[in-house]
């Protein structure tokens, strides 16, 4: 330890001191309730009663044998994942492309786009609630229309509602996305596009064989904070649909808080939590990893 | 000059509230139903300023746990009556036994003993009664299509067949809240006395499951009945995604013929300003086949005022307990909310409402008092929550599997 510290320079141990409020910080309300909640994992600590007791590894052995509510959350959250990041991609991608190209407006369009991303996801939720539900402003206009003969239960119905989901999220990220997947355009440089055109490239050989693998580090980035925030999911099931209907929509994160404190089971949903995070652990290693081996350097 | 004025204003603060005792009152009454109740009680106390705090009703459990837990516990505040056992073991309670407004109480003695622990009474019955089998009823959509109060199940089924028909959605629930759908858990009440006579040799169905009666045996019969309303359409598919005051709403605005619901529904102000052209309230008993004779409703507690051990002002907290819970300052809050009492007060209850009361005490009629304390804490959040799945057209023996795990789960802890 004296080696270290002796390794250590002056501007170190001033550079230590000056964040060492922040890290205390970050120890006291980030790492900390993780250790607790580690802890906890191991009891049958229902949120409450002091009176708690050691129940070994009956938590996590009850999570992956048992418990078919634990199984629906995890399907329901690997779905809105996949689906919402196989849609958000793709029109995050379009989006930036069609900006890149320049169209009117473009400027406007682009802080119209990326203003979900500075309004809180509950917001956004509540609003779309009003839109979404048996007899919201969607449904009114469709019937107004004459699309549509009678309401379309958007929130209600299993298959439909998982769906709304996706679609509100996809939409919350789109123009998050699309700026991170413009800078990767605006990055490529002009030469190679100049080159192109000379070649007689047309807009197919662009796209697979200059946009897609120069954009592949704005795929990564973009990949990234959408899995981990997809797989995260905790507001839009929270506000539009309570998990419902009959836990269509409760996704592994949402779960975890009904667990905790609607049936009190604070020890199982912190055993389940701390599976969640290897899982998201897991997957984001995944991700960055097979992402990354595509990217290119130039 | 502007110095001299800050001076003097800091004294005037100083001398007014010098001395005085701030105390934290947390409910769920969201529209402020508590407040002019708060108000009158700083007038007639000047010295105590009450802190009306309100957190959310559908998750107010767990949001006032959290605040226990974090050592931020009201002085005075609502809990719901299966949460008063757990508090007052966890000695978070004060003891009211010998508190002047708890005279009231002790003269219904069942009432007392489910909000007592060892002897000593922990909380009020602020209101309650056969609150669980009100069926709201427009009664310009029964005119319109010729239906009368339904007085049998089969009058019932032919009622919801011609609303059916007429396009009008039969019944609805603000299931996305999920406490709404309790009112579709109590309809067939008579099955499930039934069943806990039957195998558990008690009319209180709670008691029958503390027992060992399988959940399931208790609501197999209720499910069923759900699970058929659901299946032929009957229950409108907008209940899944509307919230308790949304329903309201809807029901108010002529979408709805039915809406079961506690006795507040009169007070409720989309209620009060509904177009009489399209909505007119009326109400009656969901019609059972009636078992050995009798038809069995349940009388229940809602709101109830608790004192907390931990207060830093325990006299002056005492002081709001008493007030709130005197029998002048009762007869007049429940009276103009439209709510029943399970204690002997004179109301002032609107026509709608003392019909409804009349149609419980009809001959025939039997009412129960179900102690809910008796089952581990959650159980009718659960239980509500299981119904919404059969809304959503989860079928009967899954939603009887998920009640029944559920409390082997609680009481094996």
């Amino acid at each position: 330890m004296k080696t270290n510290l002796r390794l250590l320079g002056r501007e170190d141990l001033t550079a230590l001191l000056w964040i060492f409020p922040a890290l205390l910080v970050y120890a006291l309300i980030v790492l900390l309730p993780q250790v607790l909640n580690l802890g906890y994992a191991f009891t049958n600590y229902d949120g409450f009663d002091p009176a708690f007791s050691w129940v070994g590894a009956d938590n996590f052995v009850k999570a992956l044998t048992k418990d078919q509510d634990l199984v629906a959350a995890f399907i329901n959250t690997v779905v809105f994942a996949t689906v919402s990041l196989a849609i958000g991609l793709v029109l995050q991608f379009f989006l930036a492309y069609k900006l890149y190209r320049g169209m009117a407006g473009s400027g406007f369009l682009k802080g119209l786009f990326y203003l979900p991303m500075v309004v809180s996801m509950v917001i956004l939720a509540v609003l779309w609630s009003g839109i979404l539900r048996y007899h919201g402003m969607l449904n009114a206009l469709l019937l107004a229309m004459n699309w549509i003969s009678e309401p379309v239960d958007w929130l209600g119905d299993r298959t439909l509602s998982m769906a709304s989901l996706i679609f509100v999220n996809a939409w919350c990220y789109l123009g998050y996305g699309a700026i991170i997947f413009l800078a990767g355009f605006n990055a490529i440089p002009v030469d190679l596009l100049e080159s192109a055109d000379i070649d007689g490239a047309g807009g197919w050989v662009r796209l697979w064989r200059i946009y897609i693998p120069l954009l592949m580090n704005s795929v990564t980035v973009s990949l990234f904070i959408g899995l981990t925030g997809a797989i995260k999911i905790f507001e839009l099931p929270f506000v539009l649909t309570h998990g419902g209907p009959a836990g269509a929509t409760t996704t592994i994160a949402y779960g975890i808080y009904k667990e905790a404190f609607d049936n009190q089971r604070f020890g199982y949903s912190s055993a389940v939590s701390v599976l969640f995070t290897l899982i998201i652990g897991l997957l984001t290693l995944v991700q960055l990893r097979a992402t990354r081996s595509r990217e290119v350097e130039y | 000059m502007a110095r001299l004025f800050s001076v003097l204003i800091l004294m005037t603060l100083s001398v007014t509230f010098a001395g005085a005792q701030t105390l934290k009152y947390t409910s769920w009454m969201a529209a402020g139903e508590d407040k002019p109740v708060m108000s009158a009680f700083m007038a007639a106390n000047p010295g105590i300023k009450v802190e009306d705090e309100i957190l959310e009703g559908s998750r107010y459990q767990s949001l006032l746990k959290t605040r226990v837990l974090g050592g931020d516990i009201p002085d005075v505040m609502l809990i719901m009556p299966d949460q008063i056992q757990e508090f007052a073991k966890l000695g978070l309670l004060a003891d009211v036994s010998s508190e002047p407004s708890i005279a009231l109480q002790k003269k219904a003695p069942s009432i007392d003993a489910s909000l007592s622990l060892a002897g000593k009474t922990y909380g009020f019955s602020v209101n309650g009664g056969v609150a669980e089998h009100p069926i709201w009823y427009n009664k310009v959509i029964f005119k319109k299509l010729g239906i009368s109060e339904p007085k049998t199940p089969a009058d019932f089924q032919a009622a919801l067949k011609k609303i059916k028909a007429s396009g009008i959605d039969p019944i609805s629930f603000g299931a996305k809240d999920t406490w709404p759908n309790r009112w579709a858990t109590y309809w067939n009440l008579t099955s499930q006395v039934k069943a806990a006579y039957e195998k558990g040799k008690t009319y209180d169905v709670f008691a029958a499951i503390s027992k060992g009666v399988k959940a399931s045996d208790i609501y197999r019969d209720s499910f069923t009945a759900i699970a058929q309303l659901v299946k032929d359409g009957m229950i409108s598919k907008a209940s899944l995604s509307m919230t308790w005051p949304e329903s309201a709403q809807y029901f108010a605005d002529g979408k709805t013929a039915m809406l079961p619901q506690g006795p507040w529904v009169p007070g409720v102000d989309s209620i009060k300003g509904a177009d009489p052209g399209v909505f007119e309230l009326g109400v009656f008993l969901y019609p059972v086949q009636p078992y050995a004779g009798k038809v069995y409703l349940r009388a229940a507690g809602d709101r109830i005022l608790v004192v907390s051990a931990k207060s830093k002002n325990l006299a002056a907290s005492k002081k709001l307990f008493n007030y709130f819970a005197s029998e002048a300052n009762l007869k007049n809050y429940l009276s103009i909310q439209t709510l029943t009492s399970l204690l002997p007060i004179a109301l002032d209850l609107p026509p709608v409402l003392t019909k409804y009361v009349g149609d419980t005490q009809a001959k025939g009629v039997e009412v129960g008092f179900h102690d809910i304390t008796l089952l581990p804490a959650g159980f009718e959040g659960r239980l509500t929550e299981v119904i919404g799945g059969l809304f959503a057209g989860d079928s009967v023996e899954k939603g009887l599997s998920n009640l029944d795990s559920w409390v082997a789960d609680k009481l094996k802890k």
